[in-house]
This record gives C-alpha cells, sequence and structure tokens, in this order.
C-alpha cells in the first residue's frame, strides 16, 4: 500500500540500524535506450523504427555537503567541557544516502563503502602536522578535479601523521551506517516522515582532558590509497618510550620511564597501588572517596589532578592522572615528520572542547530553578537541581512553573505589569498575562465573539489597572490573519458559501411550509433538489398555462446549424393571436415566478447570499 | 442548462421566445448560482478550522506574548504551563474579525442568530481540532498505541485494516479506516476540549542535542509503571522556538515527563578494559540481536594504535575478530549496524513528575461573593477580571518597581 494507515518506523524508543542505505542511483554514467517500433501494413518499418540512446551522469557534489543535511554533531559545535570519555565522535546527517551516494575511485565496486570519513586531531595537532590546518583552496589545483572552477575547504596533512590517526583501509566500511527511528517524540516529526539518518563515526575518541580538538570529515574518494593498510604510528627513539604510557603502563612501567626521563615523582603526590586485577595504577588515594561509585558509573567521576614534570630534554609534559580511568602523556611536539603532505576535500568540520562536564547529562540535570529561604520575599535566586537536593528544607523551591510569584515582576497567577498606550498616546499602567500559565483557569466559553480589542479590556477591582491579556491576544489574532492572505480568502469564502448554504436551507424550509402558497416555487425547488431539468419543468408549467393548445403540442429535439441540440415546442402553425396569448401567459408566469422568488428574498440584484 | 425555443413552426427558430437573459433564466441562474458546492465549501472550512487549530496550538505568536518576561524563562531552565484556553478563544475571536468590513462599510453578516450560530459551530469544531488534527504526530501515536493493544485485539485490528486495504481503493478507505480507529482507541478521538499543558526548556541541550525524545505520561497510582505506552498522554505541538527554546503542548495534564537523548543521536562508546592483555585498552559488553547487553558473554577487548602519544585511536577490525562470538550467537556479523549495534550506549532519561496534581483555577469565579468595585463596574458594563491579581498594595509596589528595574522589560 503506497500510503499505509500505519506507517512503517519502528516502534518509539527502538532503532533499526543498516550498514548502508543505498540510493536509487549510484554515481555514475546511465545509458536511456529508447526503441520506437511500429507495425505498417506491408509498408517499409526502416523508416519509422528507430532506436536512440540518451546519456545521463549521476553525480552528487564532489567537494560538499549541503550544510542543512547535517543533523547533528557529536560532541555538538563549539561545546565546552564535553566529558572525557570512550564515546566516539560522529556526525548524523538527514540525508539518509550520503554516505554512499559517490563511489571510490580505483577501487572494487563497493557499494557499502562510504566515501567520507571523520577524522578527530587536537587543536596542537592541527597546528603541527597540517599546513596551515583548514584553508579555502581553489579546486583547480586539486589534481582529480576538472569541474568548474570553484573554492573548496581542503586540509593538507602529513603523510604520516594521517596514517596513525586514519582509519584503515578495512576499518572504512565500519564506520558509517543508516539509522532509522521514531519521530513521533520529536520536534522533527511532520518534516522528516521516515526517520532515516546516515552516520559517519571516528575511529579515534577524545582522550585528553581540557583539549580542543577538531573534527574534520573529509572525502576519501580521491585519497582511499592514502588510507594506511595496516597499523602505523609515528616513530621517534627518543620519545618512544612516553609514548606508551597509558592509563594501563602507570605504576612500575611508569616510575621506570619517568627515570629514564629524569622525572621525578613526589611522593606526597602520587602512590602506587595494584588494582583488583593486578594492573599497577597511579592513584593519589584521597581523590576516591567513593571507590564502589566509581566502578559502578565506569565513568570519570574522580576529580582530576595535574602534576607538571619537566625533563632532561626540555620537553613540557603534561601528565594527568584521573584516578583509574584516564592519563596520559601529551608532547607538545612529538614524531618525525615525514615532509609529505595529503591534500584532504573538507566536507565539514567542527571544534569541541574536553573537560568535565557539558555532555547531555551534566547540562539537562543541572537545570536552574527558583529557591528562597522560607520567611523571605518571594523572589529568591537562581539554583539547580544538584543543590535543590543537598541543601536544608529551609530552602524553598517553585516548582519549575512559568511565571509565578517567584519571578521577579510577576504574580503568582502569572500577570506581569506592563503599560497600554490609548488612544491619545498617553500610557497608564495595565496587567498581561501569557496563554502559558503557572496556574489553570477555568475555561469560559463565551456566547458571542469579542467585537473588538476594547471590548476585550478587563479591569482589575483591586488596583483599577486595566487587564489587557484578552485584548492583545485579540489584536494580535487579527494581525496574523491580516498577515495571511490565504486565511483571509478562506475564511471570507468560507462565510460566503457558509451564508449561501444557510439562506438556501432557510429557503427551502420557508417553500417546504409553504407548498400551497407558492406551488411552481415549491416544485421548482423541488425538482431543483432532485436534480430533475428545469426546461422540462417550465414547459409543463407552460402547457398548464395553455391547456387548449395542449393536444396539439409535439415535442422534438433538434439541433442547431451549430450544433446546440434543443427542445422545440411545435407550436403546429398556431396564429399570431394564439402566440401572443401564449406570450402574455409567459410574461404573466415569469413575473409571478418572479414575485413569489422576491417574496422570500431570493432576488437580490446579484447581493443574494453576501454574507 | 439548454435553451428553450419556441418555434412559429419546425422551420422557424430564429427567434427564441425565452432566452438566457429572461427574467426566468435569470431567476434560474440566480438559483443556479446559490448552489453550494459541497467540496469548494469544505476546503474554505477546513483552511479555516486548520489555520486556527494551529494559532490555537501558538503557531505564529510572537515569543514575546508567549514570555513576557525574561525573568519567567532563564538560561538553562524548565518552566511548565497549562494553556488558558480564554487566551486563545481571544486569539481566535481577533482572527475571525477579520473581513467583516470593507470600503462601504460593514458587511451584512446576516442575522446575529445565524452569526453566533456560525461562531459557536466553528468553536466547537476547534475544540474538536486541537484533539484530532489528523497530523503525522497522531498517526504515528495512533500506531504506537495500537501496537500496545492486547495481542488478541490487535490481530483483530490487523485483520480488519487489512481487509479494508484490500476491498476499497486509499481515497475512499481513509474515513472507514479512521472509524476503525475509533473503535480501538476510543480515547483519540471522543475526547476533545479538556486542559491543555506543556513546558518550555532553555537550555543548550536543545542546540547540541537536536531531535530530543520527549514523552509525557498520566498515572497516579505510583507502584504502577508510569512510563509506559498505555499511560502516554498525545503531544499536540512539538517545536524548537529558537535555537535553544523547546516548547512542548500536552492533551492533557501529565503526571510524568520524561526527555531523552535523541536516538539518532545515541553515544556509541566503550567502557576500560579489565583485561590483563596490555594490548586492549577498552571493552565492551556484547549485545544480542535486539542490542540487550549479554552480560554473561564475555567482554569484547578493543586495542588503540600507537603513534599519537594517548589512548585515541582506536583498532577498529577489533570489532571484525570479535565476530566469532556474534557468529555462533546466531548473529550475522555486518559492518556499520554491528559496530553500532555492539558500542551503543543507552540514551539518558531525565524524568519529572509532579507530587501533586491539586490546583485550583484561579478564575473560578463565585458570583455569590461580593465586591462592591466589582459591582459598580459591573453596573457600567465594564468587564471584570475575576482574578485576584495582587493580595495587597506590597504587591503593587513590587510589581511596579521590578517593572522600572528592568526598563519595562515585558
Amino acid at each position: 500500500m503506497s500510503n499505509p494507515l500505519l506507517p512503517d518506523c519502528p516502534p518509539a524508543g527502538e532503532i533499526r540500524y543498516f550498514d548502508s542505505i543505498q540510493p536509487p542511483f549510484k554515481q555514475g554514467m546511465y545509458k536511456f535506450e529508447l526503441n520506437q517500433d511500429i507495425e505498417l501494413d506491408g509498408g517499409d518499418t526502416s523508416v519509422v523504427n528507430k532506436k536512440k540512446s540518451y546519456f545521463v551522469n549521476v553525480d552528487g557534489d564532489e567537494l560538499f555537503i549541503d550544510p542543512m543535511c547535517v543533523h547533528s554533531r557529536t560532541p555538538a559545535k563549539n561545546t565546552m567541557n564535553i566529558p572525557v570519555g570512550y564515546d566516539m565522535p560522529k556526525i548524523v546527517f538527514q540525508n539518509k544516502t550520503l554516505p554512499w551516494e559517490r563511489s571510490i575511485k580505483n577501487v572494487e565496486d563497493d557499494p557499502e563503502l562510504p566515501w567520507m570519513a571523520l577524522l578527530l586531531l587536537t587543536e596542537k595537532e592541527l597546528e603541527t602536522y597540517s599546513d596551515g590546518g583548514i584553508v579555502d583552496t581553489n579546486a583547480s589545483n586539486l589534481p582529480f578535479y576538472n569541474g568548474p572552477p570553484c573554492n573548496v575547504k581542503t586540509l593538507s596533512i602529513d603523510e604520516t601523521f594521517f596514517k596513525s590517526i586514519a582509519p584503515l583501509q578495512s576499518e572504512i566500511k565500519f564506520l558509517a551506517h543508516g539509522l532509522q527511528v521514531n519521530p513521533v517524540d520529536k520536534e522533527l516529526c511532520g518534516s522528516d516522515e521516515d526517520g532515516l539518518f546516515s552516520v559517519v563515526i571516528s575511529n579515534r575518541i577524545a582522550s585528553q582532558f581540557e583539549t580542543k580538538y577538531t573534527a574534520v570529515l573529509v572525502s576519501i574518494e580521491n585519497n582511499f590509497d592514502d588510507l594506511p593498510t595496516s597499523a602505523q604510528y609515528m616513530t621517534n627513539p627518543s620519545l618512544n618510550a612516553p609514548q606508551q604510557i597509558n592509563h594501563r603502563s602507570i605504576g612500575t612501567e611508569f616510575l621506570e620511564i619517568a627515570a629514564g626521563l629524569n622525572l621525578t615523582l613526589s611522593e606526597e603526590d602520587s602512590s602506587t597501588e595494584s588494582s583488583s586485577n593486578g594492573v599497577p595504577r597511579l592513584v593519589k588515594k584521597q581523590k576516591f572517596s567513593k571507590p564502589a561509585m566509581m566502578e559502578e558509573k565506569g565513568a570519570a567521576m574522580g576529580h582530576t589532578k595535574y602534576i607538571e614534570y619537566s625533563g632532561t630534554q626540555n620537553l613540557n609534559l603534561d601528565i594527568e592522572i584521573d584516578g583509574p580511568m584516564l592519563s596520559y602523556i601529551e608532547q607538545s611536539m612529538v614524531g618525525e615528520l615525514s615532509g609529505d603532505y595529503i591534500t584532504l576535500v573538507v566536507l565539514d568540520h567542527w571544534k569541541f572542547q574536553t573537560g568535565d562536564g557539558g555532555g547531555f547529562k551534566e547540562t539537562i540535570s543541572s537545570l536552574n530553578v527558583r529557591r528562597h529561604r522560607s520567611g523571605e520575599d518571594a523572589v529568591g535566586a537562581l539554583s539547580n537541581l544538584y543543590e535543590m537536593a543537598k541543601e536544608d528544607d529551609d530552602i524553598l523551591y517553585e516548582p519549575s512553573l512559568l511565571g509565578n510569584d517567584m519571578d521577579p515582576g510577576v504574580t503568582k497567577n502569572s500577570f506581569v505589569l506592563t503599560e497600554i498606550t490609548e488612544h491619545d498616546g498617553s500610557k497608564k499602567p495595565c496587567f498581561y498575562r501569557s496563554p502559558c500559565i503557572a496556574i489553570p483557569t477555568q475555561h469560559l466559553q463565551k456566547d458571542e465573539p469579542y467585537a473588538n480589542s476594547d471590548d476585550a479590556k478587563f479591569v482589575d477591582v483591586d488596583t483599577k489597572y486595566d487587564v489587557i491579556h484578552h485584548s492583545a491576544a485579540f489584536e494580535l489574532g487579527r494581525l496574523l490573519a491580516l498577515s495571511d492572505p490565504r486565511f483571509l480568502e478562506s475564511l471570507t469564502q468560507w462565510r460566503r458559501l457558509y451564508g449561501k448554504s444557510k439562506k438556501k436551507s432557510q429557503v427551502l424550509d420557508y417553500i417546504a411550509d409553504n407548498e400551497t402558497k407558492h406551488p411552481i416555487l415549491h416544485q421548482a425547488l423541488l425538482n431543483e433538489i432532485e436534480g430533475l431539468d428545469l426546461d422540462e419543468l417550465l414547459q409543463r408549467e407552460l402547457i398548464t398555462k395553455i391547456p387548449v393548445l395542449e393536444p396539439e403540442i409535439i415535442y422534438e429535439r433538434e439541433v442547431l446549424p451549430d450544433g446546440t441540440p434543443v427542445d422545440l415546442i411545435d407550436l403546429g402553425g398556431i396564429d399570431t393571436e394564439i402566440e401572443n396569448t401564449l406570450e402574455l401567459e409567459l410574461e404573466t408566469f415569469l413575473a409571478e415566478f418572479e414575485d413569489q422568488l422576491q417574496s422570500i428574498g431570493l432576488t437580490d440584484g446579484g447581493d443574494l447570499y453576501r454574507t | 442548462m439548454g435553451v428553450i425555443y419556441i418555434a412559429r413552426n419546425p422551420q422557424a427558430h430564429d427567434r427564441p421566445v425565452l432566452e438566457k437573459e429572461s427574467a426566468l433564466e435569470s431567476v434560474l441562474l440566480q438559483m443556479s448560482a446559490g448552489e453550494v458546492n459541497p467540496a469548494e465549501e469544505l476546503a474554505a472550512w477546513n483552511q479555516v478550522v486548520g489555520w486556527l487549530g494551529r494559532l490555537r496550538k501558538l503557531e505564529g505568536v510572537p515569543f514575546r506574548y508567549v514570555v513576557p518576561s525574561e525573568h519567567m524563562l532563564p538560561n538553562n531552565s524548565i518552566r511548565f504551563f497549562h494553556l488558558d484556553r480564554n487566551w486563545l478563544d481571544a486569539i481566535v475571536d481577533g482572527a475571525l474579525s477579520t473581513g467583516v468590513m470593507d470600503s462601504r462599510g460593514s458587511l451584512s453578516e446576516g442575522e446575529k442568530a445565524n452569526r453566533l450560530e456560525r461562531y459557536h459551530k466553528l468553536m466547537a469544531r476547534l475544540a474538536e481540532e486541537d484533539k484530532t488534527a489528523k497530523d503525522y504526530r497522531y498517526v504515528l501515536s495512533v500506531s504506537e498505541s495500537v501496537n500496545a493493544l492486547p495481542k488478541s485485539e490487535k490481530d483483530e485490528f490487523d485483520s480488519r485494516l487489512q481487509n479494508f486495504n484490500s476491498s476499497l481503493s486509499e481515497s475512499s478507505a481513509t474515513p472507514a479506516k479512521w472509524d476503525l480507529v475509533v473503535d480501538y482507541l476510543p480515547d483519540y478521538v471522543t475526547t476533545v476540549g479538556g486542559s491543555r499543558t506543556g513546558f518550555l526548556l532553555r537550555s543548550s541541550v536543545v542546540r547540541d542535542f537536536p531531535g530530543l525524545s520527549v514523552n509525557a505520561y498520566y498515572q497516579l497510582d505510583p507502584s504502577k509503571d508510569a512510563y509506559s505506552v498505555q499511560n502516554k498522554i498525545l503531544t499536540l505541538r512539538q517545536v524548537r522556538l529558537s535555537e535553544t527554546v523547546l516548547m512542548c503542548i500536552f492533551d492533557g495534564v501529565p503526571t510524568h515527563l520524561r526527555i531523552e537523548e535523541p536516538r539518532e543521536g545515541i553515544r556509541l562508546g566503550m567502557e576500560q578494559s579489565q583485561s590483563a592483555d596490555y594490548n586492549y585498552e577498552y571493552q565492551f559488553t556484547p549485545k544480542d540481536k535486539q542490542g540487550r547487553p549479554v552480560m554473561s558473554a564475555p567482554r569484547i577487548n578493543v586495542g588503540v594504535r600507537k603513534g599519537t602519544g594517548d589512548s585515541s585511536v582506536l583498532r577498529i577490525n577489533d570489532f571484525d575478530q570479535a565476530k566469532q562470538y556474534f557468529t555462533s550467537h546466531g548473529i550475522i556479523p555486518q559492518h556499520g549496524a554491528f559496530l553500532a549495534t555492539q558500542l551503543m550506549e543507552y540514551p539518558y532519561q531525565q524524568d519529572f513528575e509532579y507530587d501533586t496534581l491539586e490546583s485550583k483555577p484561579f478564575n473560578a469565579y463565585d458570583p455569590s461573593e461580593t465586591n462592591d468595585v466589582g459591582s459598580v463596574l459591573r453596573n457600567v458594563k465594564v468587564r471584570v477580571n475575576e482574578e485576584s491579581i495582587v493580595a495587597d498594595a506590597d504587591d503593587i509596589d513590587a510589581l511596579e518597581a521590578s517593572y522600572e528595574s528592568t526598563g519595562g522589560d515585558v
């Protein structure tokens, strides 16, 4: 069924994953062959039987993606304090087929191979290993491009570094997928009806604390061969050892490495111990007042300690110890640069910074509420849900209602004081309240609509101030309606048609009730209702008006020279006197007919049904 | 209508006695012009009702009319509200006040009784429209509720729906299909009017996590699971008013509200490896076909590539190596979908619950209460606001002081 009553979406709360969602046409040249076969009786068919081919090139944008097709970026663009963790950055497209719309060059056609990859670089890496970062480039300078001139964003990056962070060729297919969700509980509902998205994820996670990252979505259509085929990493003999330090090796290994670099650890700042599984780790014991919680949450819950060291090679090494979860050594300059650069087309990029908050959980659970101590003035200070949980009972919190007397300048039932400008330009105070209020109101159905905005104005008996919320709503509704010609047209049309409909039903009712008074009208309108031919009715009426002629009338149907069918009443060669009599009778009939219609207001000069 | 000729004889039909312009024809044409095309009237009616229905859900209403003071919705806050249906009636009155005047003055609206009849018909339809506007969200909600029906009813529903589909064309079947919904889900169509509530969320999560899932529920019994499909309340509108402000309007007064991370943006991640093998930095718990963690299964380890000085570049192929486990458990290993299924983390859910639902409307006016000033005002035909806005003089002083301090920012 093309338009099912119940759409084919997964149930709300569920997700359908797809390895890929293929576009209707894959990129490439398509050939349409048109054949015309006509059979002629005994004729030469070679003249009319033709074959023609057309070529159509299906080709998505090679150098750009439409920014509007980006649904979301994770972590979000320009966000701060993204929790350091183990989540993979990704970009979600509303265009469900985008990652598979182009084919990678020089690779055996694989429909599931995406033509883009998401790289993740720290700010320092971007500065150090790229040639000027993300820059605008004339597309004509790209070796593979032969389209019209345009500017494109590119990233030229050191080949060795690129190979150390880029996904392997064999990993690319893992890093894109499609998914479908039920849009019923989203604001997208109605604009994105299928709930289908495509996703490209990064093979690298943001693991460094308080570090600026740049996620870069690049096209690999022309750079697939540049992707590593096996794990490669930069080599720098003097720095190989510290590069291997991570949270799993802090402990005795770390101490050995630190000793090799002439680093000294302060005993009061750190200690080593063995975890439950025997892995040595470096911890500052007082950090973990709730070890059970750490274990349960599996996230960096302990507060962070920074220890600064300096090494023999004048390297500034920052060691972060974040409980047993994360630690690393970051080097401001590391590795040997290859000197060769790979230029990648940048399709999208965004920045974010890691920290100790700023994720969904942290943000939404820190929503502000207003609080004040009991006995004090109603208006209090802003606080958040965390504080609400730990403070004493003397603190009162607003129940998160929109507009009550815990907000400055707002009454308990959501009125605010404002000013109204009168016709003469004078201003006077008044109360206004939005349609969204803290306390429910009783719906009072009016007998008739407000005639104008002044009619919708109230007065407060206590202050004598005007209360203008209905008045303002009236004016607003009027202005919004006037700004929409289509609505006005529909409203006018509906009024007119409704008036017609109403009037006609009144006429019919009237005539039905007065059948004996207006027999012709009654019959005519009955016929109209029943869809009978009015011509026939009138002819019958004429017959009744001229009974003497009845036996001689012969009905015929003829066609005028222009082809119009006409009904003829053959009067059989009646003389002028009879004809005049007939016309007189007809006029009398018409006058009576019209009089009867006028008596019920049906002939009002064309303005009959206007309301 | 054809033309009637009365001819002197069959050969002479050049003098029509009765032509189109004749009096009778004119009358008949008027009769014809008075004919109402039902489809045309219905189209205009639907357009008017649809437009006003959207207006009653505050579509097009400027934000300052909804939140007149910035203090009412501070940054990083959520505020719940009731919709004032009297206010909504007033805005409809304003919209309907257009087009009744032209350069000649007031157009005839017909008799007052007819005018009021038309007004009440429209308002009654709008009250119904609030509930039954069959937009896409409504259709999906019905679908969700049908799926939550007991199996026997669900099967019967599917069977009847299939019969509709096979026996009728789409256009003719649609009304009958909705009758089918009426039979099984009477709550979706029979309750009109009633309370409307909602909330405004002003937070960076609206901007950073587009596609937030919002669901409202009604369940007063704390012993029961409130967050089930059966307890869901219909969302009438969910819209992002600005980059960081989200508005939702519900059909009823929910007791529970759940805001979830968008599922299309669901986090894909791992946990720290507990393996004694130092080659692996991370691990994840295998998930079955339905995405549920198989806690009894061994954790799958994932290593990192050296070279960046941190533990950040994942060895994605380690997932491929783990396929053996999944194959043996009936899961067909794939690529992107496989990885996403295995790494997806449950979305964070923020719940809000009411302590009590008791609240008396402020304007529950008791006519037995006398108010001298009010009586005087009523006698001079001034509309009196029946709600007490300020309790005493101090309140109005505080309001005035606040108004002046904010420079009239309302």
